[in-house]
This record gives structure tokens, C-alpha cells and sequence, in this order.
């Protein structure tokens, strides 16, 4: 039974891995698929290319390469000038030029072999060939990311890499370069071509290991499992910002969840044995009325009748240290529960309502089993059937309804903290959404949807553990 | 078979909608969920007659004109398609139900849809060129910003209200959703002027304009008060109607729809269909519905109700989805599907005109549950602040009553959207006892 219950779950863990990777990659896809609006600066009094910020920007959050599938390894030198050319051309619309030189940025490396050619070509005008070159200054460098400044001294080949960038910047070609200027830097690129040459020389297995690896696909998945959810838009990162608030929100779903389980299983059992019709009654009116009662009703009118320095605090979660510095855990732990008292009473009771319903009808389909009926008829003690066949079977739509409860709770907490203004991570969403912080709402979407594959994979353990008839050798 | 056992001919079988007309009647809560839910839908379509800015009738240079009437279709009168629409059905409701007592008692064997599509159809095309012909081009309404931002502070439009009528008739609330200044007629004290109005016509007016966010109290031209910007409540209230209605209908049309379709294709097909449809509800259901949708609203520069409206209806779906399969699954073991197919049935009739009406019950209760659903998260997505800014609904109105710590702005959508969400889970309930086959259910004995 044991092994048998862990096998159970081992394969229903495996089955949830590619659930979670197909989440992981469609909530990646859909995110991504507005473009990306030029930030800061940028606009129509530029010529094609883009300042040095915009391309910061891009680099740090990882919008510099292709989406699914890099094209670049495979260009040749003519589809490169016609980049070039589109993104010299005056008279195209600003989003074409933009859009010809993001195209060439994102080749990377794969690019530098073209532009090298093309500076030879003597066709070009000036204006082609500065871009050109501006192009191979940035392509051609090494991708380095992060902050710079705080690199072991030891980093020998990141040391390197900042130094080639280095000269690379050097030989960038400035706006208001003369001809004469022009042609000097070109025979420096030239002979920087000639130096570096091999490490833009590409086999076909580079070419195709970079078709799919230099993508931000690939790039946010690699960083994902490392654990690293990417930068927010104040350049924090977003795992810890959302592993702070995710604290609070577990904190009030948790709690929330017990007081459900608390108070449903007993109020359903009460309501289906109807020792009393007419509270059985009562119940099932009070459990429509909760239901309908939508929870930002009750959360702002509670927030705006309830004294917010009464007992129950209604904003917050927890005092703020700076006002009583000096409380002891346990105190700090009063305070705390005090706060999300009606913030959990919040989130919990339309659930309760749902909860409390389905235990009841589950209770009255057991009660009126005939197997209980035999027990009853062998004279056992009111206790022992309910504690032994009533209890448990009642229980198991309970036990299935539990998958579903926790993403509800979680929608409950957004508007709950919301209103309540409980730093959580159904606030920080919203706040995300303002400014369109894009890496935390994959974050926040992730980490929901895990919590609720974990929720769903606990609620079929459960089910497992409490229904007898489940025999483990024959489920798939 | 042989005929020797009695027929029942003489006791046909209740129609399913006789079926169901019993049950409600036999249920008291049922009948007066339905009631309420009805009474909401007549209130959302006659919100312009009980609320609004223009005078249902007027008379000046001694000729009638109803300036009410004339602007029911105007389309610069209004923000979006959603009050054009209802404002048809104030007229072609009324045209419905005298064109059906019509036929049905000249045809009798008239199908009661083919009339009502008939009618609707029918009204559609006769009234938008009647609306034209009611508001011609050089109506007053349409010569300029000044007279489009002159119709959001004053009760009538500016150019009809600049007339001295001789003697006109109001709507029995003589505000409409939007409009933010008292009465005319009423003290020149011009409360909740809105900030931009402020900006724009600072002294051109003799009163001192000045900026008065806090709601002015109810008096008996607004007899629920009015909101911060001295916007009349009533009317928003029976305005947000349409919103929540139209919200409840399309989202839960759109989930349901998409849900029956590819519930009905997993469970039928089966195979790899099957399978893949499988895993898409799987992946759905791990998302918490709220924050997906949020999440997809973020992609969107302004949120417009439509826009909502396909965001919920696309995320919605798994539900009926998974209901749809599990009957498909079911039914297709039923003899009389078996029977169909050996008859040699084409699949598609097989499932529109056998398995779809059987499966109907489920659905209908699906449904039921779906646009009580569209609404709630409809109103919390304004409650967040992240819907349509243009449209009065009762989360939004509710939001701003929080935000200026305004009870009866909050009170008021509150308590509406309350009754509301509960006489559709009643009648949702109501549908799932009525349709469920375990319960026994009075049908006349066979004689």
C-alpha cells in the first residue's frame, strides 16, 4: 500500500512536468506577443539607429534576440544589405527602419562576416557604410550581462571580453564622422576583420545550436531554471520582489484554506444529518446569500466602516515595526493575526459557502448508503459511523474540489489585498500591470500556476489516501 | 412490435418546455429569480425613459418634437454600439410582442423563433433608417466639440437646451449617466463641476468655478443622490444594467459556445483530439482565472467592454469545456446514439439533433453559472480600476464610491450586483434540480 501510494505520486508528478513546461512556455508566448514599444527616447528624429539606452534596456531584459526561432546564423550578405539599405532609407516609415535595424542587432555575432564583406563592397554610400560599421561595433562584442562593476579580479575571461568591447567602442564611427575619418575607420575594421577573423568563422552545428539557443525563448527558460525570473523594471529581481510578497499572500491563503476546511466539513455534516430541518434550512439560504455577495462588496465596506485602528486593523499586514519597535514574537504574531482577520474572512467565506454545499450533499449521498444503513442496522455507535463510514467517504467531493479552491482563493486575495492594501503578490500584479512590468506578471503567473499544480497533485493524494476503493496497480 | 398494448396517445408526454414550465412553477424561488432577472432586463432596456437628459416631449414655435426620441439612435450621442443597441430594443420589444399575437394567431403553426428572429430582423431594418430619417445630419447635436462636451455637463445637449421650450416633459429623472450638473431650472450653485470642465471654461461662466469633488446629497431631482462628480446615481444604477447584462450575455455566449465546441469534439472524436483538448483544459485550469485575466487586460492599451468581454468568454471555456466532454462521453454509449448511427445518420445530425439536446440541461445550467461568472469578474476588474472607463458599470461606480469614501455610491451597485448574481444562482440551482434525472419528478401516471 505504501510503495504502492508512492509510485502513485511519483507518476503524477512526472505528468505535471510537462503540464508546467507547456504553461511556462504559452504564458512566455503570449506575453511577448506585443511589440515591444520603443522606451524612453527614440522617435522619428532618428535615423535608424537606436541610442545606446535602448539597446541597455533590451539587453537587460532579455528583448535583444529573436522570439522562438533566430533566422540570423542563416543570412546571407544580401539580405544584410538589404537591411542596411532599409534602414538608411529616408523615406520609409520609422517602424520599418526600426524594425530592419532590431532585425540586424539581433543576428549578434552571426552578422559580422556580412558587414565585414559589405565594407568592402565600394558601392555604398556613407551613410550605409557608418551604419555599417556602427552595426559591427555591436555585434561583434561579447555579450556581457549584469553589473560590471562588482567582478572578481580572477574573471580572466570576462576580462577579456570587457576589454574587446572596449575596442570595439573605440572604433565606432561618430554621427558627424568626416569621409576622411570614414575611411581611416574602415581600414581599421578591415584589419580588425583580418585579426579576429576566426571567431566569426561558424560551423553548421554553431549555426543550428544558435538558431534555437539565441532566442529569448531559450534564454528566459535557462535563466528559469536557475531560478532567475529576470529583472523588474526598478532592476531588482523579480524572484526575490516576488518570493517577499508571495510570503504574505501564502500566509492569508493558507489560513484561509484551514478556516474553509474548519468550518465547512462540520457545518456540511451538521446540515445533512438535520438533527434540526429548520437550521439545515437556514444554512442553505445563508450559504446562497454568501455566495451572491461578491467580496469586493464586503471588503469595502468593511474597510470604510470598520475603525482601521480598531481591534481588527483594516489595512496592512501587521503594524508597521516603526510605530511599536519593541513587540516580542508573540506579540508580533497577535498583531499580525488581528490584521488579516477580516482579510481572511474576506478571501475565505464565498468559498465556504461553495465548500460547506458540496459537503453536505456528499454527507446526505453517504448517509444514505446502504452501507452505512448496515452498520447502523448492526447496532454501532452513532459516533463510530459517522467517525468511520460517514466521515470519510462524505469527505472525498470535498477532496476533489480542492484543486480548484486554491486558484480561487488566490483571485480572492488580488481584490482582497487590493482593498485592504496588504502588500501581497495580487497587488504587486496590479501594480505590474500599471506599468506593464512584463516579467513580473510571468513571474506572478508561474508561480500561481505551480501553486496550483501542487495544490491539484495534493488534492489527488488526498483523494488516494481517503478513498479505499482506489487500488493503485490499476490506475493510470 | 405488436399494437396490443395500449397506447398512450391520448396522454402525449409534457414537452420538455412544458416540462419546464412546470418546474418553475412548482418552485417558488425559481419563479421569483426569474422575476427579478426580468425585471432587471426591462429596466436595462427602458433605462433612457426613466433616466434621461432630453425631454420625452417638447413644444416650441407651437410644434411638437420629442427631443428623446431623436436622439434614441444618435450615434454621437453615444460612446459605444452598447446604448444604441438596447435603446432598439425599447421599440422593437413592444413591435415583438404585438407582431407575435399578430401571427400566431393568423399562422398558427408559426415557429415562435422563426417569428422572433423575424421581428428582431425586421425591426433592425426599419428603425436604423427611421432613426436617421429622426435625426438628420443638421440636428444640433452634431455641430461641434463644443456641443459634444456641452452634452456631458448639461441635462438636455447644448443646442436643444439652449432653446426656451414653451412646455416640455422630462424623463421622470431628468439625467442621464453622464450628465454632471444639476438642472437648469434648479439654484445656480452648479455643484460636482468635473475638473476638466473646470479647466476649460474657467470664467466663462458668472458663478466662480471651483472644484467640488464631494458628492452632493440627495435631494429630490436625484433621488439617490449623486456621485462625485454630481452625476445622478438612479440612472447610472439602471445604466450599469446594460452593462452587466450585456457582459453576463456575450462572455458567457462566447465560453459556453467555445466550451460546447470543443467539449463536444474531444468527447466525440476522441483520439488525439481528445488528448490534445485534454491537456489544453489541464493547462487552463491551472491558471487562477482572475489574474489570467488581469494579466491578458494588460495587453490591451484601454480595455473597452468588448474587449472584456472576449478576454473572459476566451478564458472561461474549460468548465463547459469539461461538462461538454464528460456528456459527450456518456451519451455516446446510449442505445438510442448507437441506433441513430446504424441508421446510417451523418455524425453531425447525430450530434445537433440527438446528443446536443440531451446534453442540454448541463449546458443550460453551465450557462447560467458562466454569466453569473462574465459579471462578477466583469465588476472586479472595474473594482481594480482596469476596465472600461467610458461604460457605467456597477464595479466602477463602486470603485469611485470607495475611493470618495461614498456609502451610497458604494451601497447602491453593491447591493444591485448582490440581487443580481443571486437570481441567476438561483436560477441556476432551480435548472440543476429541474434537469436532474435523479429526482423524481411528478409526471402524469400512464393510464
Amino acid at each position: 500500500m505504501r510503495s504502492g501510494l508512492l509510485a502513485y505520486a511519483c507518476q503524477r508528478l512526472l505528468v505535471m512536468i510537462p503540464t508546467f513546461f507547456t504553461i511556462i512556455i504559452l504564458v512566455f508566448i503570449i506575453l511577448n506577443l506585443i511589440p515591444v514599444p520603443p522606451p524612453f527616447v527614440g522617435g522619428e528624429g532618428q535615423s535608424g539607429d537606436e541610442t545606446e539606452t535602448q539597446r541597455r534596456f533590451r539587453e537587460t531584459f532579455n528583448l535583444d534576440r529573436p522570439l522562438l526561432f533566430n533566422t540570423g546564423p542563416w543570412a546571407t550578405t544580401r539580405e544584410v544589405l538589404t537591411l542596411i539599405e532599409r534602414s538608411t532609407d529616408g523615406d520609409a516609415p520609422f517602424a520599418t527602419r526600426l524594425a530592419a535595424t532590431r532585425s540586424l542587432e539581433e543576428m549578434g555575432p552571426f552578422a559580422v562576416p556580412h558587414l565585414s564583406a559589405l565594407l568592402q563592397d565600394p558601392s555604398l554610400d556613407p551613410e550605409q557604410v557608418r551604419l555599417v560599421m556602427h552595426h559591427l561595433s555591436y555585434n561583434a562584442r561579447h555579450r556581457v550581462r549584469g553589473p560590471t562593476h562588482a567582478v572578481s579580479q580572477h574573471d580572466h575571461a570576462l576580462h577579456r571580453a570587457i576589454a574587446t568591447n572596449h575596442e570595439l567602442a573605440t572604433l565606432r564611427p561618430r554621427d558627424d564622422a568626416s569621409p576622411e575619418q570614414l575611411a581611416a575607420l574602415r581600414l581599421a575594421w578591415l584589419a580588425w576583420y583580418e585579426r579576429d577573423q576566426a571567431r566569426f568563422a561558424f560551423s553548421t552545428g554553431d549555426r543550428l545550436a544558435a538558431t534555437f539557443g539565441e532566442t529569448r525563448l531559450y534564454h528566459y527558460l535557462s535563466r528559469l531554471l536557475q531560478g532567475d525570473f529576470g529583472l523588474t523594471l526598478q532592476q531588482e529581481p523579480v524572484a526575490a520582489e516576488v518570493g517577499k510578497r508571495l510570503k504574505v499572500s501564502l500566509t492569508l491563503g493558507v489560513l484561509s484554506l484551514l478556516l474553509i476546511l474548519s468550518l465547512s466539513l462540520p457545518l456540511g455534516l451538521f446540515s445533512a444529518l438535520r438533527p434540526w430541518p429548520l437550521l439545515d434550512h437556514i444554512l442553505t439560504a445563508l450559504v446562497f446569500v454568501l455566495y451572491a455577495l461578491p467580496v469586493f462588496f464586503v471588503a469595502t465596506l468593511a474597510v470604510e466602516h470598520l475603525p482601521p485602528q480598531g481591534f481588527f486593523p483594516t489595512s496592512g499586514f501587521g503594524s508597521s515595526p516603526l510605530q511599536n519597535p519593541n513587540m516580542t514574537s508573540a506579540e508580533r504574531l497577535w498583531d499580525l493575526l488581528r490584521h488579516i482577520f477580516i482579510p481572511v474572512i474576506c478571501i475565505s467565506y464565498g468559498a465556504l459557502a461553495t465548500v460547506s454545499r458540496y459537503a453536505r450533499a456528499g454527507f446526505i449521498e453517504v448517509i444514505n448508503a446502504d452501507h452505512v444503513l448496515a452498520a447502523r442496522a448492526r447496532g454501532l455507535p452513532t459516533a463510530t459511523v459517522i467517525g468511520k463510514h460517514i466521515l470519510r467517504n462524505g469527505m472525498l467531493p470535498v477532496l476533489t474540489l480542492l484543486g480548484t479552491l486554491i486558484p480561487a482563493l488566490l483571485s480572492g486575495s488580488v481584490v482582497v489585498e487590493y482593498i485592504f492594501e496588504i502588500d501581497g503578490i495580487g497587488r504587486y500584479l496590479l501594480m505590474a500591470i500599471q506599468v506593464r512590468d512584463f516579467a513580473v506578471i510571468m513571474a506572478i503567473l508561474h508561480y500561481s500556476a505551480l501553486l496550483t499544480l501542487v495544490a491539484i497533485f495534493l488534492a489527488d493524494l488526498a483523494y488516494a489516501v481517503a478513498d479505499p476503493r482506489i487500488t493503485f496497480a490499476r490506475r493510470t | 412490435m405488436s399494437h396490443d398494448h395500449p397506447q398512450r396517445a391520448d396522454a402525449a408526454p409534457p414537452s420538455w418546455w412544458q416540462d419546464l414550465a412546470d418546474t418553475i412553477r412548482q418552485r417558488p424561488a425559481l419563479r421569483a429569480a426569474l422575476a427579478v432577472l426580468l425585471a432587471l432586463f426591462l429596466l436595462a432596456v427602458y433605462a433612457p425613459l426613466l433616466a434621461s437628459d432630453l425631454p420625452l416631449l417638447a413644444r416650441e414655435h407651437s410644434q411638437w418634437s420629442s427631443p428623446w426620441l431623436n436622439n434614441l439612435f444618435n450615434k454621437t450621442y453615444y460612446d459605444g454600439p452598447l446604448d444604441p443597441t438596447f435603446n432598439l430594443l425599447i421599440l422593437a420589444l413592444p413591435l415583438y410582442g404585438l407582431a407575435r399575437w399578430l401571427l400566431l394567431r393568423r399562422i398558427p403553426h408559426l415557429s415562435r423563433w422563426a417569428g422572433a428572429l423575424f421581428v428582431l430582423a425586421a425591426s433592425w431594418l426599419a428603425l436604423d433608417p427611421a432613426a436617421n430619417y429622426l435625426n438628420p445630419p443638421d440636428s444640433p447635436r452634431e455641430s461641434g466639440l463644443h456641443d459634444l462636451l456641452g452634452a456631458y455637463q448639461a441635462p438636455y445637449p447644448k443646442g436643444v437646451h439652449d432653446r426656451s421650450w414653451q412646455w416640455h416633459l422630462p424623463a421622470p429623472i431628468a439625467f442621464s449617466f453622464r450628465t454632471t450638473t444639476a438642472h437648469p431650472h434648479s439654484a445656480p450653485t452648479w455643484q460636482g463641476r468635473p475638473l476638466l470642465h473646470s479647466i476649460l471654461w474657467q470664467g466663462s461662466t458668472d458663478a466662480p468655478p471651483r472644484l467640488h469633488l464631494a458628492p452632493s446629497l440627495p435631494r429630490w431631482r436625484h433621488p439617490l443622490g449623486t456621485d462625485n462628480l454630481g452625476r445622478d446615481l438612479t440612472a447610472r444604477l439602471c445604466y450599469g444594467a446594460r452593462a452587466a447584462i450585456t457582459v453576463g450575455l456575450a462572455a458567457a455566449a462566447i465560453a459556453v459556445g467555445l466550451g460546447t465546441l470543443l467539449g463536444l469534439l474531444a468527447g466525440w472524436v476522441g483520439g488525439w483530439v481528445d488528448l490534445l483538448i485534454s491537456r489544453l483544459i489541464e493547462v487552463m485550469v491551472c491558471f487562477p482565472s482572475l489574474i489570467l485575466i488581469l494579466a491578458l487586460t494588460a495587453l490591451l492599451d484601454a480595455p473597452s467592454l468588448f474587449h472584456l468581454i472576449a478576454v473572459i468568454g476566451l478564458t472561461r471555456w474549460t468548465a463547459p469545456a469539461r461538462l461538454m466532454r464528460g456528456e459527450a462521453l456518456r451519451l455516446r454509449q446510449e442505445v438510442y446514439i448507437t441506433a441513430a448511427l446504424a441508421l446510417g445518420l451523418r455524425p453531425r445530425e447525430v450530434l445537433f439533433r440527438h446528443l446536443l439536446p440531451n446534453a442540454i440541461g448541463a449546458l443550460a445550467v453551465a450557462t447560467t453559472f458562466a454569466i453569473a461568472n462574465a459579471i462578477l469578474v466583469e465588476s472586479t476588474v472595474a473594482l481594480l480600476g482596469m476596465g472600461d472607463a467610458t461604460v457605467p458599470t456597477w464595479g466602477k461606480m463602486l470603485n469611485d464610491g470607495r475611493v470618495f469614501h461614498n456609502t451610497a455610491m458604494m451601497l447602491l451597485p453593491g447591493l444591485a450586483l448582490f440581487v443580481t448574481l443571486l437570481a441567476i444562482n438561483l436560477l441556476g440551482e432551480g435548472l440543476r434540480d429541474a434537469f436532474d434525472p435523479r429526482q423524481q419528478r411528478q409526471r402524469p401516471p400512464p393510464s
